[in-house]
């Protein structure tokens, strides 16, 4: 009876009623009964995934291909500024100890500001990566976006591997081209999130490794090798952001759970875990205290947060009320404008055939489903903060768009015809989905990126020669006031190319003094700036700063004065 | 020539074609920035550890995949560990790739094949 279920399911893995078959031990997908056709249709996928990595690079990096200032929003500024630093000093140091960094850093924290560390509360890598990249490709802004670009798309080539290897070459390829245009990532991206972009980037790799491990561990081989490199992947995710260890957690859990009900054994050995924890911890090494401290943040700010659900209907909703009063664009929870509507049965029939099946690796794209629910959650179980489970959306479509190409495989293999009609069929219902695609998905997202962060959303020329020329001759303890800058990122980037505190906001400076007492915070210099007025073409504001200018300045000769920008020094003043 | 050879010879061509593509597209699309930053995660994103899992019994698109996933994670954290002792981030750097390859080759050298708790 298992046995007829199974095999009348079987066309939803990969090629419809084409069994998945690669060499487990040497090399690439080598079929026992065509070498030849399976060398060409090898060539193929392998140029097709390259193209396809390749032209998400191009399409994720249109920011920094269209004008190759700096941008971001939010944490961008702060990300860049710590590896430009890195890059710029040669040396890494504390992370916090420039003024410009600290200054930042002591307001926006939670801990407790003006009494933190001027160590990082986050572990080095995601900065010493980018660091890295600024080195090799010897440019400070286009090498360090390009890489950004290339580590916010490897989810594309984990993705993949991670479908192509349970599930076949479709299920792989579409589902990649779903996740390539996937708009909860770009606006992540767009946001300045990056780090749990990349650190999400190993969950499928994660999920392959334990699958991997626990099917030789039942059939009796047991390949320890794949548990302790995934014990490396962990530390991965926890080195860019800790939270999707979360979301790996909990899948992982689910997932053995659903094996001891299915096999009725214990599917790994209490060795192998732990020596693959052993790994784990040794590799973490000082820095498992550094998300130690970010949990507590995280906990701290879930806890006192009011942004959870009202009641338990919320368990019949992907997402509960408690994310309609997180401070994003309502627009990411809806499945209509984030996944485009045509996906939606797909995704329920695929979820629907796994349930079917219910093979090992079906289960496994099952837990991670449930998982991601429950986790979603967590504001109803565990009254946690919808702002912080909101990391967790970035899982959504890494789950949901393997179903979503399952789903539409699984509507193939329904279809009883010949064999020779059928690949017609397949053909036809491909296209299909690529011009669903390509109208609903691809055109947006692609937009999006397009035109993300043009002026005046990002530092201008002037603005950014302004900037360079204060790190070269102002000192880096400066404090420094903007007149006339209005956009709050324009100041934020100002400020990290200059390596010098620039003011945010009209309050900071009480602000750094209430933090700092100790420290004699007094404006240093006032950057004027004409430029943004210029661009919005606010006349009257202009006037209004070059009336500032005269009677704030009548006696001071500026000591920059280029492109409608003026530095004062009024430290003598 | 065997099936299993032209299979193998065909794999070598298939990544140089595939390193040349690359290339190519990241000259048009970023110029020496993106061939310098192409190589570079080659060199260092990829080979170290690639050396190093191959003293394993894993397929090469495993070997391919998990290096790149493996280096994110501890090439920064090794060059982070060297800085300490050599201050200046550049020479952490190659200092860090060159111990790398060194201790993969020598790694796989006296690893490779042999039966032990990774098998």
């Amino acid at each position: 009876m298992e046995a007829a279920r199974i095999e009348s399911l079987q066309g939803i893995k990969g090629y419809p009623l084409e069994p998945n078959t690669y060499s487990s031990s040497k090399g690439l997908y080598i079929s026992s009964r065509h070498k030849s056709s399976m060398k060409k249709s090898l060539v193929f996928e392998v140029l097709f995934l390259t193209i396809l990595f390749l032209f998400s690079v191009y399409m994720w990096s249109l920011p920094i291909k269209n004008n190759p200032l700096p941008y971001g929003e939010v944490d961008s500024a702060h990300h860049f500024g710590i590896a430009d630093y890195i890059t710029e000093k040669d040396m890494i140091g504390e992370f916090y100890k420039p003024a410009f960094l600290y200054f930042l850093y002591s307001q926006r924290s939670i801990l407790g500001g003006g009494k933190i560390s001027t160590e990082s509360p986050y572990p080095p890598n995601f900065f010493i990566n980018e660091a890295i990249a600024q080195i090799i490709g010897g440019d400070r802004v286009a090498s360090y976006y390009l890489f950004l670009a290339i580590l916010c798309t490897s989810v594309i080539l984990s993705s993949y591997f991670f479908i192509r290897k349970l599930f076949g070459v479709i299920p792989a390829f579409l589902s990649t081209l779903l996740i390539m245009a996937s708009k909860i990532d770009i606006l992540t991206f767009i946001m300045g999130q990056y780090v749990i972009l990349v650190s999400f980037a190993c969950l499928p790799l994660i999920l392959y490794c334990y699958y991997k491990y626990i099917n030789s561990f039942l059939t009796r081989k047991p390949k320890p090798i794949y548990l302790y490199i995934m014990a490396f992947f962990l530390a991965t995710q926890y080195f860019n952001h800790f939270w999707s260890l979360v979301d790996t957690a909990v899948t992982l859990l689910i997932f053995t759970i659903f094996l001891i009900i299915k096999e009725k054994k214990f599917p790994f050995s209490i060795k192998h875990a732990t020596i693959a924890l052993v790994i784990f911890f040794v590799v973490l090494g000082p820095f498992i205290h550094k998300s130690v401290m970010s949990l507590q943040v995280e906990m701290f700010s879930g806890t006192a947060a009011t942004d959870i659900s009202d009641n338990w209907l919320g368990l019949f909703k992907w997402y509960t009320s408690g994310y309609a009063k997180i401070a994003v664009g309502q627009e990411i929870f809806s499945y209509k404008e984030m996944h485009g509507q045509w996906t939606l049965p797909l995704l329920i029939i695929g979820v629907l055939f796994l349930l079917l099946r219910r093979k090992r690796e079906d289960l496994l794209l099952l837990s991670w489903l449930l998982a991601l629910y429950i986790i979603l959650h967590f504001d109803i179980f565990l009254g946690w903060g919808a702002s912080r489970l909101f990391r967790s959306v970035n899982d959504v479509p890494y789950i949901f768009y393997p179903l979503t190409a399952i789903g539409f495989m699984g509507v193939l293999a329904l279809i009883k015809v010949q064999f020779r009609i059928k690949k017609y069929i397949k053909y036809a219902f491909i296209a299909i989905f690529l011009v669903l695609f390509v109208n609903f998905n691809l055109k947006l997202s692609f937009e999006m990126l397009d035109k993300a962060y043009q002026y005046p959303l990002r530092i201008n020329p002037s603005q950014y020669q302004a900037a360079l020329w204060m790190k070269e001759n102002i000192d880096e303890n400066s404090i420094v006031y903007p007149q006339g800058t209005l956009i709050p990122k324009t100041k934020r980037f100002i400020r990290v190319v200059s390596h010098i505190t620039n003011l945010e906001y009209d309050d900071d400076l009480e602000l750094l003094r209430s933090l700092h007492p100790d420290l004699n915070i007094s404006i240093t210099h006032y950057f004027v700036d004409y430029s943004e007025l210029i661009m919005f073409g606010m006349k009257k504001e202009m006037e209004a700063l070059q009336q500032w200018e005269k009677t704030n300045f009548a006696n001071i000769s500026p000591i920059y004065d280029k492109n409608n920008i003026r530095i004062y020094d009024v430290r003598n003043k | 020539m065997s099936e299993t050879n032209k299979m193998k010879f065909g794999i070598k061509e298939l990544i140089i074609l595939i390193l040349i593509a690359s290339l190519v597209f990241f000259f048009l699309n970023y110029s020496w920035i993106g061939v310098r930053l192409c190589i570079g995660i080659l060199l260092l994103y990829f080979i170290p550890f690639y050396i190093f899992l191959d003293s394993f019994n894993l397929a090469i698109e495993e070997k391919l995949i998990f290096s790149f996933f493996i280096s994110i994670g501890l090439i920064p954290l090794i060059v982070y560990y060297i800085s300490r002792l050599l201050v200046s981030v550049r020479l952490s750097i190659l200092v860090s790739f060159l111990i790398l390859i060194v201790g993969s080759f020598i790694f796989r050298k006296f690893y490779k094949g042999k039966k032990s708790l990774f098998v």
